[in-house]
């Protein structure tokens, strides 16, 4: 299934990009999503979402549509759907 | 909460435009002359929503930001001057709101939020604030307001992305269920045009004004997140967390 991840602030940076599309198996859930991120940008990117044991850091925010989702939390994505992978921001 | 003040001639003469909104009207406006506002730093963010709470007619502003005008600052923070260059910020933002609306009382703090002064400045206020561009005064301001009980309006900006969201402390996250540790990778330097952290600003401007005046509806459980790349502007729902130690405790 075909899932759209979208990138807020330094994400997109790290990304290169404002958002792009996996392939992956019918039924993955967000933790799946993002170790496709980390897997496709294994530079700064994959280190700003994951700390070294492969778990998303605190301070990054997921969402599933306009909701927001845990990392630990059971989802099993539709094919289409729309993930954002937000980054802590604080400017003023 | 605040009081109702009632208004003069002169203060109707200056917010008739104003006092048109329906829901708003003469109470929207006798409450907000009678409220005072923490803004936490008066940069490309705060500086914006002091100018427009300051036009608004908030009968009290608290202005707290340390330091010197620079260079570097007057592609976005409004309330500098370039004839304040080397001077201290909170003065020149003083007389701006001062020269924009003479009828208000402004207070100058020339300090950013510390643990030394976080609970008086927000004791003093009805509703503050959060424009710091530093995690660590937003996480201050945040649990000193929980604390209080006082709603905390959020505003924050990365390049072309900003976000917005109101604290009502038990009705919704607080700042630390968001983001419950200081983002490692988060740095006091970004990139910025002004017209982006004024549109934040503006928004959140207007997100104190409804919580002072009680109309419209809050960004309590929200987070309104923009892009003004692509124009996209989205109302996220975003979740208390039940283990947050600053809000935690609090019955929804
Ligand atoms: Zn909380």
């Amino acid at each position: 299934m075909k899932i759209n991840v979208d990138y807020v602030a330094q994400f997109k940076d790290a990304a290169g990009c404002a958002g792009e599309t996996f392939n992956l198996t019918d039924g993955a859930g967000i933790q799946e999503v993002v170790r496709a991120v980390a897997t496709a940008h294994a530079g700064r990117l994959a280190e700003l979402l994951l700390d070294a044991a492969g778990v998303l850091r605190s301070s990054a925010l997921l969402f599933v549509g306009d909701d927001q989702v845990e990392w630990d939390e059971a989802c099993s994505l539709r094919d289409g759907a729309t993930v954002t992978l937000m980054a802590p921001l604080a400017g003023g | 909460m605040a009081q109702r003040v009632a208004l003069t001639a002169a203060d109707r003469a200056r917010y008739e435009w104003q006092m048109w909104t329906p829901e708003f009207g003469d109470a929207g406006q006798e409450t907000l002359k009678g409220s005072s506002v923490l803004v936490s730093r008066c940069g490309g963010l705060g500086g914006v929503v002091a100018y427009e709470l300051a036009a608004a007619g908030i009968g009290r502003l608290v202005i707290a930001h340390a330091g010197n005008v620079k260079p570097s600052d007057l592609n976005r923070q409004l309330l500098m001057t370039t004839d304040w260059l080397g001077k201290p910020r909170v003065e020149s933002a003083c007389r701006r709101l001062n020269e924009l609306n003479p009828d208000i009382t402004v207070v100058g703090e020339a300090a950013n939020i510390t643990e030394e002064n976080a609970a008086r400045l927000v004791g003093d206020v009805d509703v503050v604030v959060s424009a710091a561009p530093l995690f660590c005064e937003r996480f201050l301001l945040n649990r000193e307001a929980v604390r209080q009980g006082k709603i905390m309006v959020d505003a924050a900006m990365y390049d072309t992305f900003a976000t917005v969201t109101t604290v009502v402390p038990g009705q919704g996250p607080c700042l630390s269920c968001l983001y419950p540790e200081n983002p490692p990778a988060w740095k006091r330097e970004f990139p910025v045009f002004g017209a982006t952290s004024g549109t934040a600003a503006c928004i959140a401007a207007m997100e104190a004004i409804k919580a002072i005046a009680g109309f419209g509806r809050l960004l309590a459980g929200e987070l309104l997140v923009f892009d003004l790349a692509n124009l996209s502007f989205r109302k996220m729902k975003v979740k208390r967390n039940p283990a947050c130690p600053v809000c935690g405790h609090l019955r929804g």
